[in-house]
């Protein structure tokens, strides 16, 4: 069979994962793709192979050329779309012997050496890095609170867009990790996503993500590191131990048909793992040593991982419940403070700062926005007694009494399709009536303490709330929206689907050497043509003219004569010797 | 890792356990390099900022022994980032330097690669005469100061090498009978002389004036003080006259209503910004005498001419002298390159807790509007909405019973609203002071007041700054400048110098509930509860 109809039957019958993945990765070019024919000649162009064999390593190359694959480089080759479980497509091996002879001659595969870079980090070191993590996972559980708040846009690069990231910063804590890290982080994690050009919290992760504590976050986002790392570029980490100054190199002498696609992973992936404290300043951790080995899996349950945990079991600082509230209406927790005590203090305050120390801010707006959320006073004020180490200040009491009491006052509704507010008292209908902060939500009054307005009523709370009213939305549901993620993949899914459709009820063998037949015509190549005969197979080179009525017809280039051959008698057809 | 009672941030912020044995000690070490951001009961909060690590270089410390202070008192391990800056930072610090060569000033660096990063910022090569053949630049004779500011703003601060005019002998020294100098003045005398030129920072009624004449008697050479407005002036001139060997001959009075140029110079901002014809019309003063000292009250208000005044002013020694470095148009970069480094600072509290300011207690009084007032408040335009809330008249019976419940205080009344203040002077049959007020009649009721002869006192925001009134006790705010914190802190700072029985001071403000002026009162009060203020809220009704 040759290799693009052994491709066809793997386009047809592959898991339409893997076969999304190798084509991403493969990326053959699809304009004028009309059937999987088309896409598996597409996928055999050197340009599309060389995609392919540039995400393996220089060894396997090698292997690859000689014939010496193995079962798992083939399985990697399936994968690829460069060959299927037993063998390599011919075309493909080609390439790779191309690719191993221009690199090395005929002397052999070069081996990488060892590059000068990080080190591997003390205990001490490791132990600093592994906190430092930690804070960035706060700063990262931070931002997924955020965008909660504040609608955060990002451009069509994937970078946060200029306003979103001034609101962001507004209501971020102070640090020195840059936000759009963050939020590649976040959406790589994927924690986030980006959906119609927002960032959106990825509600099936976060139900999770909340219950557990900061390590086991941690614990998490390693192994969500990890996954993205390409297998080469594990090895590349390996082999130059981390250093980002000998990372390209590292990568252009295990990568020789094309490194260039790894760079980014690469690049990324040292950017999160400095993030996650697996690489500081210019030594290693030994859970990063451990993350990346070979015995590490993503389900855990195996050497590396175990290894991984136990390191952050061990060394995780100790965590605590209970913080410092001070008349300033700052609150400070002086350590590390549990995930939980943490998202509850964020609920009622704006986190100032991250690090070791927590430090956030109550002020009336968050007070304000946490009574919005379902809070009442005697909550919020039963939390802070119980968790602080200090007596509450009088002011802070007396604001979130102050609030809570007046909270509600101002109720926004819909009834019959019109957005409605009421007052509590008549006081407040009429300042309601008069106020010049609210003139634009155009009030009319409907009743005593009653008003319509034409807006909807998100808008409507938002300016009620921004002109200093207690204004709540009847029956509003908070929380966090269930959104679906994106998936970049989605056109090559379609694509797969709508071949496949096409391709459903045509037998392949015959729908495969009609094809032959009609390139060789259009290209008018000369072709050998084997044909079942009563006395066995007989081959024929020709020059083919034309195919019609189940009939083919064409020179023949030994006998010089014009021959007519049945289709349903030819079994194979290839490019003449 | 030492449980020390600092935890450093990676966002440059360290915290300060107040209650940790070592606090104290530590506290002084941190202050080399970190600025206090805020003090309140348990928690301190330090900043390390750019100019807090150059000020330490310019003090003669290095990169290692900050990060030793550091790595010595924290609880946790430094942040690698904090320290890589820390190290970069103070780095940056006299790579370039100005020196003198005769009459000549050079700019020279220890790398031709700064030098030329520097010297191709076109704001600094304005400022440039010529390279000469050992490679430094001479510097424009008038922009010493510019380039100063200039190669801050480029993160290359220059340490200023060229040295202070003597400027002319002057034989002053301070009379100490009976008194003298507090150890944190004596300190911060020998902070500054040490450092040259700077700024100190105390408390209101901590003693600055007593720190600018120890600097004047130890400087021994003709100074010109500047200050906010004359009433100071004429403070500072009987401090003088009472602190020290001068007698009214030595010192001069340079305001709107007098024009003495003396060894001694008294002279306003005021008069120094005057322009006539478009020109700066007293300029002449800054060289009228061979000044050895300039010393800058309130250096936080200075205006912004007279920053540019002051460039001028590179080869006098400077003193500033402030409660807060808190500027509110931010330009605490321009008091660092004009001025000099913080060269001393002290917290209110610790201040408070030796005894030396008065203890004070903060209350803010919330008022309802009336309903009609409500309305009419409602109804207005924002730009009209502060000044109705915080000039309401149902303020007045509320300072009234303030000023019943204190029968045996010394009471200020203070406003930002003149209309509002001649109401409750009339209402309360009180005198009022003004800008309007004539200086001698300003000073014959702070006289008076500070006898006893008189009780209460309505005040503008003339009695702000440098008013020395000892014997307040109670302050009633009843409007203030929008927002400002350093307006605040100034008006609590009238009360602060120690009374002689020891009592407490308290400081009212009236605050209309749910309106603008609630918001304001609260980003006024930040820098007063940040430096450990305790501000109580209580209804008017349930006065």
């Amino acid at each position: 069979m040759s290799s693009a109809l052994s491709l066809v039957n793997r386009l047809a019958h592959h898991d339409e994962n893997i076969l999304v993945n190798g084509l991403a990765i493969r990326a053959p070019k699809t304009n004028g793709v009309r059937d999987l024919f088309d896409l598996a000649e597409a996928l055999l162009t050197p340009a599309s192979i060389d995609n392919g064999l540039a995400r393996l390593s220089t060894d396997e190359l090698a292997q690859m050329a000689a014939g010496n694959a193995d079962s798992e480089l083939l399985a990697t080759c399936d994968a690829l779309l460069l060959g299927d479980t037993d063998h390599i497509f011919p075309e493909v091996r080609e390439r790779a012997q191309h690719w191993i002879t221009g690199v090395t001659g005929a002397s052999g595969v070069t081996h990488t050496e060892p590059h000068d870079g990080p080190s591997p980090a003390s205990s001490d070191d490791a132990v600093v890095a592994l906190h430092e993590g930690l804070v960035a996972v706060n700063l990262l559980d931070d931002l997924l609170a955020a965008v909660t708040l504040v609608p955060a846009r990002v451009n069509i690069t994937g970078t946060l867009a200029k306003a979103a990231t001034t609101q962001l910063e507004a209501v971020m804590p102070r640090s020195d990790v840059d936000l759009q890290s963050l939020v590649t982080w976040a959406v790589h994690t994927p924690l986030m996503c980006v959906r119609l050009g927002t960032l959106q919290v990825v509600s099936s992760h976060m139900i999770a993500w909340k219950e557990m504590t900061n390590v086991e976050r941690w614990l998490w986002l390693v192994a969500a590191w990890r996954e993205r790392v390409p297998s080469a570029g594990r090895q590349i980490l390996r082999s130059t131990a981390w250093s980002a100054t000998g990372l390209e190199a590292a990568a252009e002498h295990q990568l020789i048909v094309n490194h260039a696609w790894i760079m980014p992973a690469l690049t990324e992936a040292l950017a999160t793992a400095r993030l996650l404290g697996l690489v500081r300043g210019a030594t290693v951790s030994p859970a990063a040593v451990a993350a990346l080995s070979d015995g590490a899996s993503d389900s855990g349950g195996d050497s590396g991982h175990d290894e991984v945990r136990a390191f952050a079991v061990t060394h995780g600082p100790a965590e605590t419940e209970t913080f410092i509230v001070q008349h300033d209406l700052s609150i400070i927790a002086p350590g590390p403070l549990s995930a939980q005590a943490s998202a509850r203090l964020r609920e009622m305050s704006h986190v100032e700062s991250r690090g070791m120390a927590s430090t956030f801010r109550i002020s009336a707006e968050s007070i304000s926005r946490a009574l919005a959320t379902g809070d009442d006073g005697d909550a919020l004020l039963s939390f802070l007694t119980e968790q602080s180490l200090t007596e509450l200040p009088q002011n802070l009491v007396y604001l979130i009494n102050d609030l809570a009491a007046k909270h509600g006052s101002v109720r926004v509704s819909v009834t019959a399709g019109r957005t409605m507010v009421e007052a509590a008292t008549d006081q407040l209908a009429a300042l309601l009536g008069v106020d010049s902060s609210v003139r634009h939500l155009q009030l009319a009054p409907t009743g005593a303490r009653t008003f319509a307005t034409a807006l909807e009523p998100g808008s409507v709370i938002n300016v009620l709330v921004d002109a200093g009213y207690p204004a709540v939305t009847v029956d509003a549901s908070p929380g966090i929206e269930q959104t679906p993620e994106e998936m970049p993949e989605a056109a090559l899914h379609a694509l797969v689907a709508r071949l496949r459709e096409l391709d459903e009820d045509i037998p392949m063998d015959a729908s495969w050497l009609k094809r032959q037949l009609d390139l060789a015509i259009r290209n008018k190549q000369r072709v050998t043509v084997t044909v079942q005969m009563p006395d066995g197979e007989r081959d024929f080179e020709l020059e083919v003219t034309a195919l019609a009525n189940g009939r083919l017809r064409g020179r023949d280039l030994r006998g010089a004569v014009e021959r007519t051959l049945p289709l349903a008698f030819i079994t194979a057809v290839s490019p003449a010797g | 890792m030492p449980d020390g009672p600092l935890i450093v941030q990676s966002d440059r912020t360290v915290l300060l356990e107040v209650a940790h044995p070592d606090a104290t000690s530590v506290r002084h070490e941190l202050a080399v390099f970190a600025e206090l951001e805020r003090a309140p009961e348990h928690i301190h909060t330090y900043r390390i900022t750019r100019l807090g690590l150059w000020n330490a270089r310019a003090a003669g410390h290095t990169a290692d022994e900050v990060l030793g202070t550091l790595e010595r008192n924290a609880k946790f391990p430094v942040p690698s980032s904090v320290s890589a800056d820390i190290v970069d930072t103070m780095n940056r610090f006299g790579r370039l330097s100005i020196e003198r060569d005769g009459d000549t000033l050079v700019l020279r660096g220890d790398n031709p690669t700064i030098l030329t990063e520097v010297t191709k910022a076109t704001k600094v090569r304005d400022l440039l005469v010529d390279q000469r053949p050992d490679g430094g630049y001479e510097i424009a004779a008038w922009a010493r100061g510019t380039l100063k500011q200039e190669l801050v703003n480029l993160g290359w601060p220059a340490e200023d090498n060229a040295g202070f005019r003597p400027g002319a002998h002057k034989e002053i020294s301070l009379v100490t009978d009976g008194w003298s100098l507090r150890h944190y003045q004596e300190n911060a005398v020998d902070h500054f002389l040490s450092g040259g030129s700077g700024v100190v920072v105390l408390p209101c009624g901590a003693g600055k004036t007593l720190v600018g004449l120890g600097t004047m008697a130890k400087a021994k050479t003709d100074t010109l003080i500047l200050v906010t407005n004359t009433v100071s002036a004429r403070q500072w001139r009987d401090e003088i006259l009472k602190r020290t060997n001068l007698t009214a001959d030595d010192v001069g009075e340079y305001s709107g209503s007098l024009k003495e140029i003396k060894a001694v110079t008294i002279a306003t901002y005021q008069i120094l910004t005057a322009k006539r014809k478009g020109e700066f019309a007293h300029l002449e003063l800054l060289d009228a005498l061979d000044w050895g000292l300039v010393i800058y009250d309130e250096v936080h208000l200075l205006p912004a001419p007279v920053f540019k005044l002051t460039a001028d002013l590179q080869a006098r020694r400077r003193l500033g002298l402030t409660a807060t470095l808190i500027r509110e148009d931010g330009r605490e970069s321009d008091v660092f390159s004009l001025i000099g480094p913080k060269r001393f600072d002290a917290p209110w509290k610790e201040i408070e807790a030796e005894g030396f300011i008065s203890p004070a207690v903060c209350v803010e009084i919330r008022i309802d509007l009336e309903s009609d007032e409500r309305l009419t408040y409602a109804a207005s335009t924002d730009k009209e909405r502060y000044r109705l809330a915080a000039t309401s008249p149902t303020k007045l019976a509320v300072v009234r019973k303030l000023i019943d419940r204190h029968p045996d205080d010394r009471i200020l009344v203070i406003g930002q609203y003149l209309d509002q203040l001649a109401e409750l002077g009339d209402a309360l049959g009180v005198p009022e002071i003004t800008g309007a007020t004539p200086i001698d009649e300003r000073e014959r009721l702070f006289q008076a007041f500070r006898v006893g002869e008189i009780r209460v006192l309505v005040v503008s925001k003339v009695a702000n700054f440098s008013i020395d009134l000892p014997e307040a006790s109670v302050a009633i705010q009843v409007s203030g400048a929008f927002g400002s914190r350093q307006e605040e802190a100034q008006r609590l700072g009238r009360l602060l110098r120690p009374k002689q029985d020891g009592r407490t001071a308290t400081f009212y403000t009236l605050v209309a509930r749910d309106t603008v002026d609630q918001d304001y009162a609260q980003n006024r009060q930040r820098f007063l509860a940040e430096q450990g203020y305790t501000y109580d809220i209580v209804d008017a009704s349930g006065l």
